[in-house]
């Protein structure tokens, strides 16, 4: 089975498309909890088993939490997040997102999902590509294509009502990622005619400013600093987001958290976040400019402006966005679902299924691929390390081009091709991609020449040929290789190393959630109402051990009761 | 791509409906795999924008057509526009009503103007900014005959702006700029800098032109910006008070070392760091300052270096700035530049004891005692960082007779350095500093002459290039001459100088050419044409096979190859031959002036 993923920064969704005699349509699948939305993040309990999704969230601002979010902003880099005694990599936590994902469909149909078409952000960069590509595969999917997010929102956007569409802009500001895409659509076709973004901004930035801007007057006696550093950050961030999203309903909001008992809180107005928050608007203009003036289309041109992104619900970005384009923007999609039920419906075009007449999708690579090359300045110094493109960005893609070089020494006896992608002059400021060596027949500087070819296929695979002319020789390097070649051998026991954890039985996951959550409030609450909160969670741990449905049943709601109670009333 | 093959791959017969060419497009991209037929993808992708340009030109011929076949409506003038009712626009395209200002060509303000876009504005006299209060906030709106000067609602003012629009900010701060300069400005010198009151207003301004950028959408955003930035590039270096509030709102640090980086805020990119980097060095504190001020003061016959200034500061201020920042080298002194920039004083060693120089040197100390009498405070680490002055002294003088002698084989004796650095500063800094690298280099004179002859050859071909018409004809005469002498020593040294623009020193150029060369240096010199190359976009030309056919009789090498190295292709001897035959032929030819000069250009 082919499910579409949309793996997020804070939260994730899983669709499928299911066939129907009127035609067929994508669904979101509920997860165990009967949210159609996951959150992103993973915890490890002290006895090593892993829990993901609400309840790993319940745990961030624990003692000993050991939980991790917001891990996609470290896809394709080597860190490591340490849970409990293991450190993780990005791409295995989201591998472990992706598993639970799984889970959840297997739950709802009764069958194992294999394979999927995953969403990445379009700016995102070729290794954050490959990093997703290998986390789908430590997940046991095979990953059929990964498509990009906003192009997966204009799928579902355009495929609402199949009208012909003037070029409209997807201005998708998630939870850590910001893309702008501008997207076509006729005769079934959806083409993608650029795409800019910024990789490192997102819903999370405001939290952050929020945070920044609240805490000194929050906690004039320090308290937050007396605590574990990573433990406070985790209570102002939840903080912030709570207060963030009481700011999108009116014009100001409480921003409180409980640290041992003792609550902190101030007030936060519309008006002092926008202020904080200025300079992250600002950072958004640049890829709509960006955009715009490689597709060459006037704002005015647009037909809509569709949002996505659970970031777009703000309503000082939404203001932003009427200003930058003089109009009020599309809100006809769900800024959280449209990407995971776009990722459904190119599943289903990759499956060839009924109901789905033919769509093509042309997208294009956002990112400019050249390699390095040297260059001899006015004043006859080699300056080294420069960039020169080969594939410009926001080039339709398939695409094949090439570029000539020539040698810049006398008798130099092979040339080094560096691959690198970005928008830097020099090449320090770019991905670096891989690399190839080619010998060269030794002959005066200058003489020899060589042919660069760079095929750049629809998902994202360079494939980089090198010809000499003067001998002939031709070599060959596919850059996905390169780097699978080396991560080939350990994937498969990164993989067995992934599923030997021990993950918490799907059917229990209500019950997680509610423990975590009255751990929690163990924790924020002092005195009488930390006994009485640690004797109702004995008598759930017990109901829970008796293994007796009933008796589980009637302890949990009695539990729930009364955290429900503690916290909306939290005691002075 | 021609239509007519854009029409044959979409097949599809010649229409000018869009629609009905995006869906042969849909169709025949539907029945391909894009995968598997890459160019075959490319070339849908290219036949079907060749064919939607093609349609769209033919549709706005027709609306011309249509356009002027309607009876034209009356021209509003400016009395019938206080007739006219309001329409609620907040202001539009009141006629121009002075006819000196209209027919003034102001350039920049008309690309910003004419551009087309939502802000469309009307070309009014406003002086200063104090007429501007009176400027037609509310007048009423004439739509001219012209479609595209559509009244526009300029986006979320707050009202100050409505009093003076946006586009009334906008003349005055190019007036400030361009326009109201002080009489005695001469012709192609840089901007004299903002006198004090004027950098208030030009401040002011720009703060609400920078406030109305803000508040309006992404398109009409960009054209400012684009606007302001090649405002201030063509005002620099009167602009430079301008350019960190500019710099600030439109971000464009961000664009530095970007491919796409625009020329404009490239230019202003690098300003800023370099203007960032004078302020800082005015700091006395600032590590560098005292190398600063020795560099900047001005040097004259028989000036030595600073005293109370360590070497290693002169040089890594030097140094850096040449690298980081090299526009800022105009701040410096050359003179005292030249006294500072050498390398190893161990070199010049020998006739160290000779009694001229035992008498300067006891001369400097008594000066140097006098002066550490007078500057008590003055730290006896200090001692450290004297240099004996007289070795740079000899070296100055070495390095004037070099330029000087190059200077000679260039332009021959009536032109001195000074001469040189009046004419063309910037040539003259060309001058020195090369003289300092081909120094370091070890490079003797005869080298260090080559290389500024073959810099000053690369300017001539570049502004005649860029100025056409004789000049250029000239030009690529005395080019093909010295190819020739080139191609006396070998091929690859005549492709050489062809890529590479460096004549092998090694050539034997006859006195005769070397004397009409230097006859044209010094014209354009005069002319102040040799300053640096401008940026050409490069040419095309097709060569008519009349042109061809001459080549071939007069080189001898068959047709096949000529052609061949007419593209650039085959053994540097065909190319080199070719290159040479086809100069002179095209400058014998008579044919059409345009079509000559088209293939000058290109050679």
């Amino acid at each position: 089975m082919l499910i579409g993923i949309d793996l997020g920064t804070t939260n994730s969704a899983v669709a499928l498309w299911r066939n129907s005699d009127t035609g067929g349509e994508a669904q979101l699948v509920p997860n165990a909890l009967g949210a159609l939305l996951t959150p992103s993040a993973v915890s490890v309990l002290p006895d090593g088993t892993t829990l993901v999704g609400a309840a790993a969230l319940e745990r961030m601002a624990m003692k000993d939490g050991a939980t991790a979010t917001s891990f996609k902003r470290l896809m394709g880099t080597d860190r490591k997040l340490r849970l409990g005694r293991k450190p993780f990599s990005a791409e295995e936590l989201s591998a472990l997102v992706l598993m639970s994902l799984c889970n959840d469909v297997e739950a709802h149909t009764g069958t194992r999902p294999t394979e999927a078409v995953i969403t990445v952000p379009a700016y995102f960069n070729d290794r954050q590509r490959k990093a997703t590509r290998r986390a789908g595969e430590l997940a046991g999917l095979a990953v059929r294509r990964l498509i990009n997010e906003p192009t997966a929102a204009a799928l579902a956007f355009g495929l609402a009502d199949k009208a012909e569409r003037e070029p409209f802009l997807v201005f998708d500001l998630g939870g850590g990622t910001f893309d702008v895409s501008i997207v076509e659509m006729f005769e079934g076709i959806v083409e993608v005619r650029a795409s800019a973004g910024d990789n490192r901004l997102g819903g999370d930035d405001f939290n952050l400013a929020l945070a920044t801007a609240v805490r000194g007057r929050l906690d004039p006696d320090g308290l937050l600093s007396k605590i574990d550093e990573r433990r406070a950050e985790a209570l102002l961030l939840q903080a912030a987001e709570r207060a963030k999203r009481g700011l999108s309903e009116a014009q100001e909001a409480e921003f409180a958290l409980t640290i041992d008992g003792q609550r902190l809180s101030a007030t936060v107005t519309s008006a002092e976040f926008e202020a904080q928050a200025e300079a992250l608007v600002k950072r958004l203009r640049d890829p709509v400019v960006r955009a715009l003036r490689d597709s060459q289309i006037d704002a005015a041109a647009l037909s809509e402006v569709v949002l996505v992104g659970g970031a777009t619900r703000m309503p000082l970005v939404r203001k932003a966005i009427t200003r930058l384009f003089g109009r009020f923007p599309d809100t006809s999609v769900h800024p959280d679902h449209a990407v995971a039920l776009g990722a459904a419906i190119q599943g289903g075009l990759i499956a060839r299924d009924g109901g789905l007449e033919e769509i093509r999708i042309t997208d294009v690579c956002p990112f400019t691929l050249g390699i390095e090359t040297a260059d001899r300045s006015a004043r006859g110094a080699i300056q080294q390390g420069l960039f020169s493109p080969i594939i410009e960005r926001n080039t339709p893609v398939p695409v094949s081009r090439s570029g000539e070089f020539s040698t810049m020494g006398d008798n130099q006896k092979q040339i080094e091709v560096k691959i690198y992608q970005g928008e830097a002059r020099e090449v320090s400021g770019n991905v670096f991609l891989g690399q190839l060596k080619v010998p060269v027949p030794p002959r005066p500087a200058g003489e020899v020449f060589i042919d660069v070819r760079f095929s750049y296929d629809s998902s994202g695979l360079l494939e980089v040929d090198v010809e000499v002319p003067l001998t002939g020789a031709k070599h060959n390097l596919v850059i996905i290789d390169e780097e699978d070649r080396k991560a080939a051998g350990d994937l498969e026991a990164r993989r067995k190393a992934l599923a030997a954890l021990k993950h918490h039985p799907r059917e229990e996951a209500g019950n997680q959630m509610l423990l975590a959550r009255a751990e929690r409030c163990y924790e924020e609450f002092l005195g009488d109402v930390r006994a009485v909160v640690g004797d109702h969670t004995r008598l759930f741990v017990a109901a829970l051990d008796s293994q007796d449905p009933r008796r589980i049943s009637d302890a949990a709601t009695d539990l729930a009761r009364l955290l429900d109670m503690i916290e909306a009333n939290p005691p002075l | 791509m021609t239509p007519a093959q854009a029409w044959q791959v979409l097949d599809l017969a010649e229409t000018r409906d869009a629609s009905a060419i995006r869906r042969a497009y849909a169709a025949r991209l539907k029945a391909m795999d894009i995968d598997r037929d890459v160019e075959g993808y490319a070339r849908l992708r290219q036949a079907r924008d060749t064919a939607l340009n093609w349609a769209r030109r033919a549709a706005s011929v027709e609306d011309d057509k249509a356009e002027t076949a309607l009876p034209t409506p009356p021209e509003p003038n400016g009395p019938a526009n206080q007739d006219t009712p309001p329409t609620g626009w907040l202001y539009g395209a009141p006629s121009v009503e002075d006819p000196q200002v209209s027919g003034k060509a102001e350039p920049g303000l008309t690309t910003r103007l004419s551009a087309g876009g939502p802000e469309e504005a009307p070309r009014l006299d406003v002086t200063g900014g104090v007429a501007a209060a009176q400027a037609p906030a509310e007048r009423a709106i004439a739509v001219g005959p012209d479609p595209f000067a559509r009244p526009v609602l300029l986006g979320l003012e707050s009202p100050p702006d409505a009093v003076m629009p946006a586009w009334a900010h906008e003349q005055a701060l190019y007036r400030l700029l361009l326009t109201d300069l002080p009489d005695d400005t001469p012709q192609g010198a840089d901007l004299p800098p903002l006198e004090g009151w004027q950098e208030a207003m030009a401040l002011g301004h720009l703060k609400a032109v920078l406030r109305h950028a803000e508040s309006v959408s992404v398109s009409a955003f960009d054209e400012i910006e684009n606007w302001l930035a090649n405002l201030l590039w063509d005002a620099w270096p009167r602009s430079a008070p301008l350019l960190e509030p500019a710099a600030a709102v439109f971000g464009w640090e961000q664009e530095r070392g970007q491919i796409s980086e625009r020329p404009a805020i490239a230019f202003l990119n690098a300003r800023l760091r370099g203007l960032r980097f004078c302020e800082k060095v005015q700091d006395p504190a600032h590590p560098l300052h005292k190398a600063w001020k020795e560099l900047t003061t001005p040097a004259h016959q028989g000036s030595r270096r600073g005293w109370f200034v360590k070497r290693a500061d002169v040089e890594q201020l030097l140094d850096g700035v040449r690298r980081h920042f090299p526009e800022i080298e105009r701040h410096f002194d050359p003179w005292r530049v030249a006294l500072w920039d050498r390398k190893g004083e161990d070199s010049g060693g020998q006739g160290w004891f000779s009694k001229g120089r035992l008498a300067i040197f006891a001369l400097i100390f008594i000066v140097q005692i006098i002066r550490m009498a007078m500057d008590a405070g003055g730290s006896s680490d200090r001692h450290d960082a004297f240099v004996p002055p007289a070795l740079s002294a000899s070296e100055a003088a070495q390095d004037r007779e070099a330029i000087g002698s190059a200077i000679r084989q260039v332009f021959g004796p009536e032109i001195t350095f000074e001469g040189l650095q009046s004419l063309q500063p910037d040539l003259a800094a060309l001058f020195s500093a090369n003289r300092t690298i081909a120094r370091s280099a070890g490079e003797d004179d005869a080298a260090y002459a080559a290389k500024v002859h073959d810099l000053v050859r690369e300017r001539m071909l570049a502004t005649a290039l860029a100025e056409k018409g004789q000049l250029l004809a000239d030009v690529q005469r005395l080019r093909g001459r010295l190819l020739e002498a080139a191609r006396k020593l070998g091929p690859a040294q005549c492709m050489a100088f062809i890529r590479t623009r460096r004549l092998d020193p090694r050539a034997q150029v006859t006195p005769a050419i070397l004397a009409a060369e230097r006859k044209l240096a010094v014209k354009m010199l005069d002319a102040r044409l040799l300053g640096p190359p401008p940026r050409l976009p490069p040419a095309r030309a097709s060569i008519p096979g009349e042109l061809v056919d001459r080549v071939i009789a007069t080189t001898g090498i068959p047709d096949k190859r000529v052609r061949a190295a007419m593209g650039g292709k085959g053994p540097d001897a065909d190319q080199c031959a070719v290159t040479i035959a086809l100069i002179e032929q095209t400058l014998a030819w008579k044919g059409p002036a345009a079509e000559r000069e088209a293939i000058l250009s290109v050679l």
